[in-house]
Protein backbone atom coordinates (compact mmCIF):
# COMPACT_ATOMS: atom_id res chain seq x y z
CA UNK A 1 0.00 0.00 0.00
CA UNK A 2 2.75 2.39 0.84
CA UNK A 3 4.72 1.86 -2.46
CA UNK A 4 1.21 2.67 -4.33
CA UNK A 5 1.34 5.54 -3.36
CA UNK A 6 5.09 6.34 -5.07
CA UNK A 7 4.44 3.99 -7.93
CA UNK A 8 2.21 1.93 -9.80
CA UNK A 9 2.49 -1.45 -8.34
CA UNK A 10 3.46 -4.59 -10.63
CA UNK A 11 0.33 -6.68 -11.82
CA UNK A 12 0.68 -9.84 -9.40
CA UNK A 13 1.36 -7.37 -6.61
CA UNK A 14 -1.26 -4.96 -7.25
CA UNK A 15 -4.01 -8.10 -7.84
CA UNK A 16 -2.61 -9.75 -4.52
CA UNK A 17 -3.45 -6.01 -2.76
CA UNK A 18 -6.98 -5.80 -4.25
CA UNK A 19 -7.66 -9.06 -3.03
CA UNK A 20 -6.25 -8.90 0.21
CA UNK A 21 -8.60 -5.48 0.97
CA UNK A 22 -11.21 -7.11 -0.10
CA UNK A 23 -10.63 -9.94 2.78
CA UNK A 24 -9.28 -7.75 5.00
CA UNK A 25 -10.36 -5.42 8.26
CA UNK A 26 -7.96 -3.43 9.17
CA UNK A 27 -5.93 -2.62 5.94
CA UNK A 28 -9.07 -0.49 4.04
CA UNK A 29 -8.53 1.63 6.98
CA UNK A 30 -4.78 2.12 7.06
CA UNK A 31 -5.07 2.26 3.32
CA UNK A 32 -7.57 5.53 3.75
CA UNK A 33 -5.17 6.60 6.85
CA UNK A 34 -2.48 7.08 4.03
CA UNK A 35 -4.38 8.72 1.25
CA UNK A 36 -6.14 11.09 4.31
CA UNK A 37 -2.25 11.78 5.31
CA UNK A 38 -1.67 12.35 1.19
CA UNK A 39 -4.23 14.51 1.05
CA UNK A 40 -3.93 16.29 4.23
CA UNK A 41 -0.18 17.49 3.23
CA UNK A 42 -1.37 18.43 -0.24
CA UNK A 43 -3.23 21.13 1.23
CA UNK A 44 -0.77 21.90 4.03
CA UNK A 45 1.76 22.73 0.64
CA UNK A 46 -0.68 24.67 -0.99
CA UNK A 47 -1.78 26.90 2.57
CA UNK A 48 1.66 27.64 3.72
CA UNK A 49 2.32 29.67 0.41
CA UNK A 50 -0.46 31.66 1.18
CA UNK B 1 8.44 58.02 -5.63
CA UNK B 2 9.80 55.11 -8.27
CA UNK B 3 7.93 52.06 -9.04
CA UNK B 4 11.55 49.95 -7.52
CA UNK B 5 11.09 52.21 -4.29
CA UNK B 6 7.68 51.56 -3.90
CA UNK B 7 8.40 47.47 -4.62
CA UNK B 8 11.34 47.39 -2.83
CA UNK B 9 8.83 48.99 0.25
CA UNK B 10 6.64 46.28 0.19
CA UNK B 11 9.21 43.59 -0.59
CA UNK B 12 10.75 44.83 3.06
CA UNK B 13 7.29 44.84 4.97
CA UNK B 14 6.57 40.97 3.74
CA UNK B 15 10.12 39.74 4.21
CA UNK B 16 9.85 40.97 7.91
CA UNK B 17 6.12 39.88 7.88
CA UNK B 18 6.48 36.39 6.19
CA UNK B 19 10.47 35.68 8.12
CA UNK B 20 8.94 33.24 10.99
CA UNK B 21 7.14 31.34 8.41
CA UNK B 22 10.20 30.99 6.03
CA UNK B 23 12.84 30.06 9.25
CA UNK B 24 9.88 27.25 9.96
CA UNK B 25 9.99 25.65 6.99
CA UNK B 26 13.55 25.99 6.36
CA UNK B 27 14.36 24.46 9.52
CA UNK B 28 11.86 21.56 9.15
CA UNK B 29 13.29 20.80 6.07
CA UNK B 30 17.24 21.24 6.62
CA UNK B 31 17.05 20.26 10.39
CA UNK B 32 19.84 22.55 10.89
CA UNK B 33 19.26 25.59 12.78
CA UNK B 34 22.38 27.42 11.13
CA UNK B 35 21.72 26.51 7.61
CA UNK B 36 17.92 27.35 8.19
CA UNK B 37 19.47 30.66 9.17
CA UNK B 38 21.73 31.73 6.31
CA UNK B 39 19.34 30.11 3.79
CA UNK B 40 16.34 32.92 5.19
CA UNK B 41 19.04 35.67 4.81
CA UNK B 42 20.00 34.66 1.22
CA UNK B 43 16.38 34.45 0.17
CA UNK B 44 16.06 38.20 1.47
CA UNK B 45 18.76 39.37 -0.48
CA UNK B 46 17.67 37.46 -3.30
CA UNK B 47 14.24 38.81 -3.45
CA UNK B 48 15.89 42.33 -2.56
CA UNK B 49 18.67 42.25 -5.37
CA UNK B 50 15.68 41.88 -7.89
CA UNK B 51 12.57 43.78 -7.13
CA UNK B 52 11.18 43.36 -10.31
CA UNK B 53 11.19 39.82 -10.49
CA UNK B 54 8.54 39.84 -8.30
CA UNK B 55 6.54 42.35 -10.57
CA UNK B 56 3.23 41.08 -11.95
CA UNK B 57 2.89 37.74 -9.45
CA UNK B 58 -0.07 37.49 -7.42
CA UNK B 59 1.35 36.51 -3.87
CA UNK B 60 4.56 37.54 -2.35
CA UNK B 61 5.11 34.77 -0.10
CA UNK B 62 4.57 32.19 -3.11
CA UNK B 63 7.33 34.08 -4.45
CA UNK B 64 9.33 34.34 -1.63
CA UNK B 65 8.61 30.34 -0.31
CA UNK B 66 9.64 29.45 -4.46
CA UNK B 67 13.14 31.39 -3.62
CA UNK B 68 13.11 29.92 -0.28
CA UNK B 69 12.82 26.19 -1.72
CA UNK B 70 15.73 26.76 -4.23
CA UNK B 71 18.55 28.19 -1.45
CA UNK B 72 17.35 25.30 0.66
CA UNK B 73 18.47 22.70 -2.55
CA UNK B 74 21.59 24.82 -2.74
CA UNK B 75 22.62 24.26 0.91
CA UNK B 76 22.04 20.66 0.69
CA UNK B 77 24.36 20.76 -2.07
CA UNK B 78 27.09 22.41 -0.24
CA UNK B 79 26.89 20.36 2.56
CA UNK B 80 26.48 16.85 0.59
CA UNK B 81 29.22 14.98 2.81
CA UNK B 82 27.34 15.79 5.80
CA UNK B 83 23.73 15.45 4.58
CA UNK B 84 24.79 11.77 3.58
CA UNK B 85 25.82 10.68 6.93
CA UNK B 86 23.37 8.08 8.34
CA UNK B 87 22.27 8.40 11.72
CA UNK B 88 23.68 6.04 13.60
CA UNK B 89 20.74 4.84 15.98
CA UNK B 90 17.88 5.53 13.61
CA UNK B 91 17.89 1.75 12.30
CA UNK B 92 17.07 0.16 16.16
CA UNK B 93 14.67 2.81 16.81
CA UNK B 94 13.09 1.88 13.37
CA UNK B 95 13.12 -1.61 14.31
CA UNK B 96 11.52 -1.05 17.55
CA UNK B 97 8.68 1.04 16.13
CA UNK B 98 7.84 -1.71 13.89
CA UNK B 99 7.89 -4.36 16.58
CA UNK B 100 5.59 -2.53 18.30
CA UNK B 101 3.09 -1.66 15.40
CA UNK B 102 3.28 -5.26 13.75
CA UNK B 103 2.91 -8.35 14.66
CA UNK B 104 5.40 -11.50 13.39
CA UNK B 105 3.04 -12.29 10.33
CA UNK B 106 3.58 -8.51 9.24
CA UNK B 107 -0.01 -7.30 9.86
CA UNK B 108 -0.99 -5.04 12.60
CA UNK B 109 -0.60 -5.44 16.32
CA UNK B 110 -3.10 -2.64 16.75
CA UNK B 111 -6.17 -2.25 14.48
CA UNK B 112 -6.20 1.32 12.44
CA UNK B 113 -9.05 3.50 13.52
CA UNK B 114 -11.68 5.51 11.64
CA UNK B 115 -9.77 8.67 10.80
CA UNK B 116 -13.22 10.42 8.61
CA UNK B 117 -11.24 14.10 7.21
CA UNK B 118 -8.90 16.18 9.13
CA UNK B 119 -11.25 19.29 7.60
CA UNK B 120 -14.87 17.71 8.89
CA UNK B 121 -15.95 20.17 11.42
CA UNK B 122 -12.58 20.63 12.89
CA UNK B 123 -10.25 23.95 12.83
CA UNK B 124 -7.60 23.30 9.81
CA UNK B 125 -5.35 25.89 10.51
CA UNK B 126 -5.16 23.78 14.48
CA UNK B 127 -4.97 20.71 12.05
CA UNK B 128 -1.75 22.20 10.11
CA UNK B 129 0.21 22.89 13.38
CA UNK B 130 -0.27 19.26 14.63
CA UNK B 131 1.05 17.81 11.42
CA UNK B 132 4.28 20.29 11.26
CA UNK B 133 4.51 19.17 14.91
CA UNK B 134 4.27 15.64 13.91
CA UNK B 135 6.92 15.87 11.09
CA UNK B 136 9.41 18.26 13.28
CA UNK B 137 9.42 14.97 15.59
CA UNK B 138 10.61 12.71 12.65
CA UNK B 139 14.20 12.10 13.55
CA UNK B 140 16.32 14.41 11.48
CA UNK B 141 17.56 12.08 8.55
CA UNK B 142 13.74 10.72 8.13
CA UNK B 143 12.84 13.84 8.26
CA UNK B 144 14.42 15.76 5.61
CA UNK B 145 13.97 12.66 3.19
CA UNK B 146 10.13 12.81 3.41
CA UNK B 147 10.39 16.89 3.44
CA UNK B 148 12.52 16.49 0.25
CA UNK B 149 9.32 14.20 -0.96
CA UNK B 150 6.24 15.84 0.22
CA UNK B 151 7.23 19.33 0.61
CA UNK B 152 9.97 20.06 -2.04
CA UNK B 153 8.23 17.64 -4.95
CA UNK B 154 11.60 15.80 -5.43
CA UNK B 155 11.71 12.47 -7.33
CA UNK B 156 12.87 9.39 -5.70
CA UNK B 157 15.97 9.53 -7.98
CA UNK B 158 16.36 13.43 -7.38
CA UNK B 159 16.70 12.35 -3.59
CA UNK B 160 18.88 9.16 -3.82
CA UNK B 161 21.15 11.84 -5.27
CA UNK B 162 20.99 14.17 -2.67
CA UNK B 163 21.26 11.89 0.17
CA UNK B 164 23.31 9.57 -1.26
CA UNK B 165 20.89 6.35 -0.74
CA UNK B 166 19.96 3.67 -3.24
CA UNK B 167 16.59 3.43 -4.65
CA UNK B 168 15.54 0.34 -1.91
CA UNK B 169 16.98 2.30 1.05
CA UNK B 170 14.87 5.51 0.13
CA UNK B 171 11.90 3.60 0.00
CA UNK B 172 12.37 2.18 3.02
CA UNK B 173 13.29 5.74 4.77
CA UNK B 174 10.28 6.78 3.29
CA UNK B 175 8.18 3.73 4.35
CA UNK B 176 9.51 4.58 8.33
CA UNK B 177 8.42 8.09 7.50
CA UNK B 178 5.11 7.56 6.92
CA UNK B 179 4.64 5.21 9.47
CA UNK B 180 5.81 7.53 12.01
CA UNK B 181 3.98 9.83 10.75
CA UNK B 182 0.68 7.93 11.03
CA UNK B 183 1.54 7.14 14.44
CA UNK B 184 1.57 10.91 15.55
CA UNK B 185 -1.21 12.25 13.85
CA UNK B 186 -3.52 9.16 15.14
CA UNK B 187 -1.80 9.80 19.06
CA UNK B 188 -2.67 14.07 18.56
CA UNK B 189 -5.19 14.43 16.44
CA UNK B 190 -7.40 11.45 15.01
CA UNK B 191 -7.42 9.53 17.70
CA UNK B 192 -8.96 12.18 20.09
CA UNK B 193 -12.65 12.50 20.41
Amino acid sequence: MMQKQDHPLRLTDSLGLKFHLLICKACPKFEHQLQTMQRALSDWRNEIVK
Amino acid sequence: MSVVADTTRELTQALVQHRTDLLRYAKLQLRNDAWAEDVVSEVCIAALEKPQSFEGRSQIKTWLIGILKFKILDKFRQNAREVALPESDSESDSDALEGLLFKADGHFATPPSDWGSPEAGLNQKEFFIVLETCMEKLPAQLGRLFLMREWLELSSEEICKELALTSTNFYVQLHRARLRLRECLEINWFGKS
